[in-house]
């Protein structure tokens, strides 16, 4: 994924580790929500901790699957990927418990600049996965399909999936 | 009927829609995270 890459190149580049540069990066980008003016929510916490508790038992789970994997295997993992991915976006953006550190750098650029979110978020992923290829990162075909697609996979289903906001609401 | 009377009416309803939009945040949220963490999951096997 093109955050990974970007972590990649500057783990390379610094000595530091692929965890560590993840973290540093986090904190960066949640330091460029000020001016944004995006606020951290309960959703923001759990997209790190619960992710980041899942991953592997999935990983584990899907080492099953027979290494290396077909090219049409590979190629449908990587659409039903990048599919699932979108669709996860939206719906955790969608519910309004905050968005993780990096769909917030999306979600307060496109009120700050009112550009469209497909448009937004596609710059966002081009540039990361370019400057991290820049650094020494690796990025193959998925990671520069998942930059190119992305944003036209939130943008529609955004709309959809936003959980309208209620003046009883608690 | 008064406002009072309208008011005691339109409360319990409102906060009743309030609860249930609530819980469908939650329970999106839910949904989401894990979706989430399969996508991640599967993008990185891949």
């Amino acid at each position: 994924m093109p955050w990974d890459v970007l972590s990649q190149g500057v783990a390379r580049r610094t000595g530091l580790s692929f965890g560590t540069v993840t973290l540093a990066i986090s904190a960066v980008v949640l330091a460029a929500w000020v001016p944004l003016r995006q606020r951290p929510g309960a959703g923001t916490v759990a997209n790190v901790l619960v992710i980041g508790f899942l991953v592997d038992p999935f990983l584990a789970l899907l080492a099953l699957l027979p290494d290396p994997l077909t090219p049409l295997a590979a190629v449908g993992l990587v659409v039903l990927g990048i599919g699932l991915n979108g669709l996860a976006t939206a719906l955790y953006i969608g519910a309004r418990f905050g968005p993780g550190p990096r769909d917030g750098l999306m979600t307060g650029l496109v009120a700050r600049t009112g550009r469209s979110t497909g448009l937004v978020r596609t710059s966002i992923e081009v540039v990361v996965v370019a400057a991290g290829w820049l650094l020494g990162g690796t990025a193959g075909l998925a990671t520069l399909a998942y930059a190119l697609v992305i944003g036209a996979i939130v943008h529609p289903l955004l709309p959809r999936f936003t959980v309208s906001e209620g003046t009883a609401e608690r | 009927m008064t406002v009072a009377d309208r008011l005691a009416d339109v409360g319990p309803a409102i906060e009743a829609r309030g609860s249930r939009r609530l819980g469908r945040r939650t329970v999106q949220l839910a949904i989401a995270l894990v979706l989430y963490a399969v996508s991640v999951t599967v993008l990185v096997r891949s």
